[in-house]
């Protein structure tokens, strides 16, 4: 196991930050950390890089203790932090150059890396530039390279696509992805649904310090009975056939929306067969079939929608 | 790049730091000398060097204010390397600023050699206080901006009570039995000492000015990142 934490009780002035919180990160494993903001996403990561120091529980990184001091396990991790922390005054070569020396990387072998990583990253026309002539985008690829000159075993982002475009989102979400593929072990926070949905291979949905559910997509949707969602609009809906909809027993629920039915029958359940027949007279006008996703999962375990609490 | 180069680099970009370090010094020169002391522009060097010292630490408050210091902190670089890093980098450039007013003072002074010969060393000793200050000041703060501006107005007023900016000889005795709180006053108390040859006394000021610095540092490093 490359991240093992047990039962990490952190507290702030007394108020709880992380309340037994429990993770795993597997090698090669991309783990999705999701939550609202306040959920305990930056702290959980900030004691996993040995930059906060806990109450209680244990951090283990590589098999070893974590406490801040080790320098091997530093060594091995790349920490992208969720603030542009890169010199905006300076060239992109001096931020990479900088961050690199840091991990002891020097001579050609430091300037070998600048290259390598200046084009996984997208920016090897642009490294004597200066970062403030950047885009954010840019600015936020920069911010990742600079994790990366040394070649880290494990790679924490901790949101690093916040006020990005969609384009350069993508484009840290495909090299995510890669980083993967590479072999390297990734934890990924983020208060987006899509991005946790698309990059991790299994998500820890947070809420309040501790962890509410754990596992892979599947799992986690497994977990909620995996309702389904059918949207039938039409002319005019009427309460009469709701009604007609209710009596029959696959149906779980049926709610009007101006004109559209929504009906929510259970998971492995078809029934389009008995539902066509009661909506036909209405005059259907589109009928969309929308299977349970994480979003479904946060507000069936938290109650609450995560843009509500983002 | 190292914490070092990085440092310098980040100090040389600045154009008013080059201005601060490479021509502000010369005119002090120019301040006549009078019977009671060296003259004064000796003394007011000193504010000169403590506001060039503000200016200078700037990127070590920024690393902090900009969150720039949670990354290096997860570095294995530690935090000794990278305080010796930076502060190494100011200490070059104020040695630089006190080679050249030093040198200007022997060209146009032309005091006793035996007096630059410890008056440099005095420079020097007042400079690590004012960069030590300038971290621990630093720390109190989550904008850089407002933290300057709240040292102008202190910087100049430390230096005025404690006769860097004003002959200590005309500040009464009531008031200097308070001001000699102030590490500014040792400078001052320093040169004075120097002049009237009392060595020990001129050795007590160094002992001081370097007993803040080390509390300074302590005081500015210790807070949470």
């Amino acid at each position: 196991m490359v991240v093992e934490i047990r039962e990490l009780i952190k507290r702030f002035d007394g108020k709880l930050a992380l309340d037994c919180f429990n993770l795993e990160v597997g090698e090669g494993e991309v783990v999705g950390l999701l939550g609202p903001n306040g959920a305990g996403k930056t702290t959980s990561i900030r004691a996993l890089v040995g930059l906060l120091p806990v109450d209680d529980g244990t951090i283990s990184v590589f098999g070893r203790r974590q406490d801040g001091r080790d320098k091997d396990i530093k060594r091995r991790i790349g920490y992208v932090t969720q603030e542009l922390t890169i010199y905006e005054d300076m060239s992109a070569r001096d931020n990479l150059s900088f961050f690199g020396s840091l991990y002891g990387l020097a001579g050609r072998r430091l300037e070998a890396r600048i290259e390598e990583v200046a084009g996984l990253i997208g920016l090897n026309g642009r490294l004597g530039d200066r970062v403030k002539t950047f885009s954010g985008g840019m600015k936020r690829r920069l911010n990742i390279g600079c994790s990366l000159l040394h070649e880290p075993e494990l790679i924490i982002m901790d949101e690093p696509t916040v006020g990005i475009d969609p384009q350069s989102r993508n484009f840290i979400l495909e090299f995510v992805k890669s980083l993967a593929s590479g072999g390297a072990s990734v934890i990924y926070t983020s208060h987006y649904i899509d991005e946790v949905e698309a990059v991790a291979s299994r998500i820890y949905i947070m809420d309040q310090g501790h962890t509410i559910a754990s596992g892979t997509l599947p799992e986690l949707i497994a977990r909620i009975q995996g309702d389904s969602h059918i949207l039938v609009d039409v002319r005019i809906a009427a309460e009469k056939v709701r009604q007609e909809l209710l009596a029959v027993p696959e149906l779980k629920d049926v709610v009007i929306e101006e004109n559209r039915y929504h009906i929510v029958v259970p998971g492995g359940v078809s029934a389009f067969e008995k539902i066509i027949p009661i909506l036909s007279p209405q005059g259907i006008v589109n009928i969309n079939s929308k299977q349970p996703d994480l979003e479904d999962v946060f507000l069936t375990l938290t109650g609450k929608q995560l843009r509500d609490g983002a | 790049m190292t914490v070092f180069s990085l440092a310098l680099k980040e100090n040389v970009r600045q154009r008013v730091n080059l201005i601060l370090i490479l021509a502000l010094p010369f005119p002090l020169l120019l301040i006549p000398a009078n019977d009671y002391s060296f003259p004064f522009g000796v003394n007011l060097y000193g504010m000169l060097m403590f506001y060039t010292a503000f200016l200078l630490a700037r990127p070590i408050a920024e690393d902090r204010m900009k969150g720039r210091i949670a990354r290096i902190a997860a570095s294995p670089i530690g935090i000794f390397r990278y305080l010796a890093g930076h502060l190494s980098a100011y200490f070059m450039l104020l040695a630089l600023q006190i080679g050249l007013f030093v040198a200007g003072s022997a060209l146009v002074h032309r005091l006793e050699p035996r007096a630059y010969l410890l008056l440099a060393p005095l420079y020097l000793s007042f400079a690590v206080m004012g960069v030590a200050f300038s971290v621990a000041w630093n720390s109190l703060f989550r904008s850089y901006n407002l933290s300057f501006g709240l040292f102008a107005g202190l910087g100049s007023l430390m230096c005025l009570v404690s006769g860097v900016s004003m002959p200590l000889a005309i500040i009464p005795t009531g008031v200097q039995r308070y001001t000699m709180f102030l590490p500014t006053y040792w400078l001052p108390y320093g040169i004075d000492a120097l002049r009237a040859q009392r060595y020990p006394e001129l050795l007590l000021s160094h002992a001081i000015l370097w007993a803040y610095a080390a509390a300074f540092i302590l005081a500015g490093t210790k807070r949470r990142l």
